[in-house]
């Protein structure tokens, strides 16, 4: 936290380097979050560029008090929304999930269910996506993406609640859950 | 356990990021009820989903992406505030020069009140009566100038004399004004109506200052 206070520092005095390292620090899991949200590399590293030229031109109203990714995904996660709001005005908007590079026969597997659970991601509510993608993905506690998201606590579990219910709902209309290759395993 | 209870149980162990196959009570439950199996099963293959889910590699020319489109926006807000800036220029300048540019005032014909709004406004004064004079208060008072006229008239005028040599034909010489001064004061005075009139220019006090005007 405290080189962060200091790489912070040396961005608001205008130091390039500094601001260049800030960028490489954060961008994966920047990108992540925005390609979980709009499922489009394109999109998502525009929606990169848009949140870290916000962070950078805003970064004196930071607390450093306080966490500074909650701050940054806060950011990122209105950039994501105001994409996909743009994206719905648009007359041929629809969203296609991009294929993963091609994996081996062993890996075929995990590559389906990696794409079925990124199409069950995008059939979710914008804010329930974001706030699941958050916690499980990013591994944020339900405060920071509170802080995050500008909502109650509460409301955020509840929406991650029904993330998961409407995810597994949907694993389950895709087959994707099946009774024979299942038993229960104890850990 | 109740479907009802397991549900609440699964969720807490999800919330508190444990597998929720290592909860005896939540195993046990499942095991026993099929929709239940199939939520966990469901939530174990959501989260390796999820663990193996790899994203397209982002551009590692990011960073450099962001700095151009900080030094353009930059650029972008000192060009708009140099043209606001500008812009109020101009219009300090025009706001300036507007009133001697327009010539003389268009507007007073526009703001002196009209002939019905002055009747309105102008209480009507009564006539002032013409003075009048007696006959006899007129001829005491012709004959009070006239000694004051007189008086004038016997003093020599000598004291302008050195006045006019002084001036010369620069200014029109003192005795021949105050001469058609008090030649005008004598032909106004009642009565004097048909007096003939003197033309101080006809005559040269210069040569004949000592003689009386009247």
């Amino acid at each position: 936290m405290e080189d962060l206070r200091i790489l912070v520092k040396c961005c608001l005095e205008d130091d390039h380097a500094a601001m260049l390292a800030l960028v490489d620090r954060f961008r994966g899991r920047v990108y992540g979050l925005c390609y979980r949200m709009l499922s489009n590399r394109e999109d998502a590293e525009d929606a990169v560029q848009e949140t870290f030229v916000r962070v950078l031109k805003n970064l004196a109203k930071w607390d450093s008090n306080r966490d500074f990714e909650p701050w940054l995904f806060a950011i990122a996660g209105n950039r994501c929304r105001t994409a996909l709001a743009k994206r719905r005005r648009r007359p041929a908007s629809y969203t296609i999930v991009e294929p993963l590079p091609d994996a081996r026969p062993d890996e075929q597997a995990a590559k389906e269910l990696t794409e079925e659970v990124q199409l069950g991601l995008q059939r979710l509510r914008p804010d329930h996506r974001q706030a699941f993608v958050l916690f499980h993905q990013h591994e944020l506690t339900y405060e920071q993406i509170a802080e995050a998201m500008s909502r109650p606590l509460g409301t955020v579990k509840t929406w991650i609640h029904r993330a998961r219910g409407e995810l597994i709902r949907f694993l389950q209309e895709r087959e994707v859950v099946q009774e024979s290759s299942y038993a229960m395993r104890r850990v | 356990m109740q479907c009802a209870e397991f549900e609440i149980r699964l969720q807490d162990a999800l919330d508190r990021r444990i597998d929720p196959e290592s909860d005896d009570r939540l195993v046990d439950h499942a095991e026993r009820c099929e929709a239940c199996r199939h939520v966990v099963y469901g939530q174990r293959l959501l989260l390796d989903g999820l663990r193996v889910q790899a994203e397209p590699p982002c551009s590692s020319h990011i960073g450099h992406q962001v700095l151009d489109r900080l030094a353009s926006d930059s650029a972008r807000r000192t060009r708009r505030r140099r043209l606001v800036f500008a812009l109020a220029i101009a219009v300090a300048l025009f706001v300036a020069v507007l009133p001697f540019a327009r010539g003389p005032r268009a507007d007073t014909a526009t703001a002196r009140p009209s002939a019905k709004v002055l009747a309105i406004a102008t209480v009507p004064q009564p006539p002032l009566p013409k003075p009048t004079m007696t006959a006899g208060e007129t001829e005491e008072f012709r004959l009070l100038i006239r000694q004051l006229l007189d008086q004038v008239s016997l003093r020599p005028l000598e004291g302008f004399e050195s006045v006019d040599r002084v001036a010369g034909k620069s200014i029109r010489p003192l005795a021949i004004t105050f001469h058609f001064a008090f030649d005008t004061l004598r032909r106004t005075l009642p009565g004097q109506g048909s007096a003939e009139p003197t033309h101080p220019q006809a005559r040269s006090l210069r040569s004949d200052a000592a003689s009386p005007i009247i």
